[in-house]
């Protein structure tokens, strides 16, 4: 992948003109990390599921161009997204808890994807499976493979999401608050694992409200507000010098629930 | 696991219990004197002597429950009695006309899951569409069809008019082709709301939408993945619909002339026989319990992950 070009990105509900994400525009390259910050409701998700084209064409309407290497994203006909969707193009969603089906193992729906994608033999891919499993940091690859996802933490699942992404070879990860539902610890290690994946060459779209998990992260920052970019730049230097006084309300936020943490220690 | 075998068959056997108690017992108390029905097949001006004659010969002077009691005992027995409807041993009767009810629902059902499931998968792999439009208001109209009514129409078209089928059933399985079908009108339509309810449910789930993101076609996430977490309510919908189809088949048996289970059913109520219709409610029950076991036992096995979450809530 050489580039993801997000150009006057538009989401509304088909009923009511109010814009969830109002006219974005953002370019992500290879082996660089582009973050979505801003409280919830904000649009970040929204951008997100336009990109992966997940958003259900009779309730919203979705204008503008998200291309990738310059082929359309946005209205991609069905029998184009396999050849897209999965395997240039990785997501990690919200809620690693249901996201994946509650009656087929881990591993079954891990090599369902890899089947799909690739020409490996069921050999092979078991053995890449294992391996990007180790790789996202779950050792007990055997008994990940046989779980069926209510049998694992809330972590382990997400650490499974990012193992999918890896065993892909994604090129560009979209992640949507992949450390919503996570403690500290656990939290950084999923950053960490993002960071990992963009020093292998991949991009990353990470979407947070978390400024702690922007700056761990690093790269371009896009704050939104109900929709509209408020503020841009790379996140340390917007975090510690925020122009706008969005900005620096939810730095202070943040700054607040930090030292809050450290008084509960 | 044991322990839930065991407190099933322990529902099991209060439910038949039960059911047998309320048939017994509502055709005992509230049905007419079955001893006059009999005296009068005879002779219509039967005295009151004659009648009570007959209802001594017959056992029926004696108190209900022990009657009732002299029935459970005769039902561990394998022998129930006589049947003051049709003057045969009851389990006579019932082997006669149970495998004619047994053949004529399975079929229905038969039919149910040919016409729902394919019709269920395509309106959930394009909801909204005129094809969904069509069978929704299709199943409406299925739902509010009367099976003898639909069963008269199909006699009309397949027997009178293009005579494919005969008024009088033929022997084997083309005899129970259109009443079947009749049966399983209202019952398709209504599982094709529920199935098709229960699979857009699961194709708008979290995990759904993760599976588009993995590249998964519409299609592929139906088959492999929603359509067997959209079974569970579509199955115990079915199991209960075995029992109930059983006893609730009369009407179409007797628009088609079949003698089944049901048609004796409703003889035997009419004849106040209450040992014959208590005896039949025990089989119905039996039916319908196991089937709704069976189905709790198939959705464990399609669910484990919510039977883990249901022995835990």
């Amino acid at each position: 992948m050489r580039e993801l070009k997000v150009s006057e990105l538009s989401v509304s509900l088909k009923d009511k003109g109010q814009p969830l994400v109002d006219k974005l525009s953002f370019r992500l390259g290879a082996g660089e990390s582009l973050i979505l910050l801003g409280q919830s409701g904000c649009g970040k998700t929204m951008t997100c599921r336009a990109v992966m084209g997940l958003l259900e064409k009779s309730r919203f309407r979705v204008s503008g161009s998200a291309s990738l290497d310059g082929g359309e994203l946005l209205g991609m006909p069905e029998k184009h997204r396999a050849g897209i969707y999965g395997k240039k193009v990785a997501f990690v969603p919200q809620n690693p808890m249901t996201a994946l089906d509650p009656s087929v193992s881990i591993g079954r729906q891990m090599d369902e994807t890899l089947h799909l994608h690739t020409k490996l033999n069921r050999a092979q891919r078991q053995a890449r499976i294992r391996a990007s499993l180790l790789e996202a940091g779950l050792e007990e690859t055997e008994r990940v493979c046989h779980s069926r996802p209510n049998m694992l933490s809330g972590g382990m699942i997400q650490r499974v999401l990012i193992a999918l992404a890896l065993s892909t070879g994604a090129e560009l990860v979209i992640a949507d608050e992949p450390t919503t539902a996570l403690d500290v610890v656990l939290r950084n290690e999923t950053v960490d694992a993002f960071v990992r994946l963009r020093a292998k060459g991949a991009a990353v779209l990470f979407v947070t409200h978390d400024f702690a998990a922007a700056r761990r992260l690093g790269g371009e920052v896009l704050v939104m507000r109900e929709g509209t970019l408020v503020e841009r730049g790379d996140v340390r230097e917007v975090w510690a010098s925020p122009e706008k006084e969005y900005t620096k309300a939810l730095v202070r936020a943040s700054a607040l629930s930090k030292g809050a943490r450290h008084a509960d220690r | 696991m044991k322990h839930y075998i065991l407190r099933r068959a322990l529902t099991f056997l209060l439910v038949l219990l039960g059911v047998s108690i309320l048939s017994f017992a509502l055709i005992g108390l509230f049905g007419r004197d079955p001893a006059e029905i009999i005296a009068r097949r005879t002779n219509i001006y039967a005295t009151y002597e004659q009648i009570e004659e007959v209802r001594c010969s017959m056992g029926l002077d004696k108190p209900l429950p022990a009657r009732y009691l002299a029935w459970l005992a005769g039902l561990v027995r394998g022998d129930v009695g006589v049947s003051i409807y049709s003057f045969k041993p009851i389990m006579e009767d019932v082997g006669r006309y149970l495998p004619v009810s047994l053949a004529l629902v399975g079929l229905s059902l038969a039919w149910v899951v040919l016409v729902s499931l394919p019709v269920s998968l395509l309106c959930a792999l394009w909801p909204g569409g005129k094809a969904d439009h069509a069978v929704r208001f299709g199943s409406v109209v299925g739902l509010s069809f009367p099976t003898f009514w639909l069963g008269f129409l199909l006699l009309i078209a397949f027997a009178v008019k293009r005579p494919i089928f005969t008024v009088l059933p033929a022997p084997g399985l083309k005899g129970y082709l259109l009443p079947s079908f009749a049966l399983s009108v209202p019952v398709f339509s209504g599982f094709i709301r529920v199935f098709r309810a229960s699979l857009l449910k699961e194709m708008g789930s979290d995990y759904a939408d993760f599976a588009r993101a993995r590249g998964l076609s519409r299609g592929r996430i139906l088959t492999r993945h929603a359509l067997r977490n959209a079974l569970p309510p579509v199955v115990t919908m079915f199991c209960q619909y075995l029992g109930y189809l059983i006893a609730g088949g009369a009407v179409v048996e007797n628009v088609f002339s079949l003698s089944g289970l049901g048609t004796y059913l409703v003889g035997c109520v009419a004849a106040a026989d209450s040992t014959a219709v208590a005896t039949c409610a025990v089989i119905v029950a039996a039916v319908f319990v196991t089937a709704n076991l069976l189905g709790d036992l198939a959705n464990r096995l399609l669910c484990p992950w919510a039977a883990r979450e249901d022995s835990h809530g």
